[in-house]
């Protein structure tokens, strides 16, 4: 008997748990009028307040993040950077191996003042988003079909979170200094170093330029439904006793 | 005799004038201190209608903020570092 009541108690804790966690995942006001059909306008600004706070805190923490690989990366450009002046000492004249040094230090700067406009981006495009839903969700509350916006939305997320991680993952990359032979090929070895800094970067372009586009068709979306700005959260009436 | 009668008629079309003339005076005096009784009307200070944030002109505003730097423009500096070896 002990047993089960044990085994029990332990299911309804899993199980609180998970549900809990359900509602922590719905993260979209969308997702949260669902639940709340009858939501009033006080209620729907505090659950918007949330959304921001809880945008913004996943933001900072991205940030945060980035900003920690960046000290730890540092680290290593200053010792690559060493290396490479004792590997071109005896093969390039003294002029040139200044500019060599000052293009790789470069490449990884420009790295990280591109990676930086982009999660700007980002973030801009995210908080855009987040109005673009509140306006969806006060035309569903007023009984307005906005599944198309809705679909638009979803993809915006998906592109908005691709894009987010395809940057991360570039502001964390660590360029290896050009490998050097001598004077003859030396524009074509620093080159190539400038090649693949462009293309990674023109790639992670790629994936913000797609997410401000997906972001472009919510509201494109949104702009279709007859009158949507004047739509607001109706205070539910009081059934009558 | 005629010449009284005369007299008689033009001291009383001077009369009349000078009725009408009082008369118009006093239409003019009665306008005009109406026109200062009126109440002035109050000039409310027009007021800019309120943007939601959540409206689509202001989503499309933000959206129309958006810039994304140009790659080619950025290398610029690089490139020109590079040729200059």
């Amino acid at each position: 008997m002990k047993k089960i009541v044990i085994y029990c108690a332990l299911i309804s804790l899993i199980g609180g748990i998970a549900l809990a966690q359900g509602a922590l995942q719905k993260e979209t006001l969308l997702e949260r009028i669902k639940t709340t059909p009858k939501i009033t306008p006080q209620q729907f600004s505090k659950e918007r307040e949330e959304i921001k706070k809880l945008n913004e805190k996943k933001q900072l923490e991205i940030r945060e993040n980035i900003q920690k690989k960046r000290e730890e990366r540092k680290v290593k450009i200053d010792a690559l950077k060493e290396q490479l002046r004792e590997k071109i000492k005896q093969k390039i004249s003294a002029k040139k191996q200044e500019i060599v040094e000052r293009v790789y230090e470069r490449i990884n700067a420009l790295n990280d003042l591109i990676t930086n406009h982009y999660l700007n981006v980002l973030d801009r495009l995210e908080k855009i988003l987040e109005r673009i839903e509140s306006r969806t969700a006060k035309a569903k509350l007023n009984g307005k079909d906005v599944s198309q916006v809705e679909t638009a939305i979803e993809k915006a997320h998906q592109a908005i979170n691709s894009a987010r991680e395809a940057v991360k993952t570039q502001a964390e990359k660590v360029y290896q200094p050009p490998e050097i032979t001598g004077e003859e090929k030396l524009k074509l070895e620093v080159g190539k170093l400038r090649k693949q800094l462009h293309d990674d970067l023109k790639a992670v372009e790629k994936l913000v330029k797609e997410a401000r586009d997906a972001v472009r068709q919510a509201a494109v979306a949104l702009a279709q439904i007859p009158k949507v700005d004047e739509l607001e959260v109706a205070t539910p009436t009081q059934p009558a006793q | 005799m005629e010449k009284t009668n005369q007299g008689k008629n033009l001291i009383s079309i001077l009369g009349w004038v000078l009725i009408i003339l009082i008369v118009l005076v006093a239409v003019i005096l009665l306008l005009t201190g109406k026109k200062a009784v009126q109440p002035v009307e109050k000039v409310t200070p027009k007021v800019g209608v309120e943007v939601k944030e959540d409206s689509t002109k202001a989503i499309d505003e933000e959206l129309g903020k958006i810039e994304i730097l140009d790659l080619e423009k950025e290398f610029q500096q690089i490139d020109a570092e590079i040729n200059s070896l």
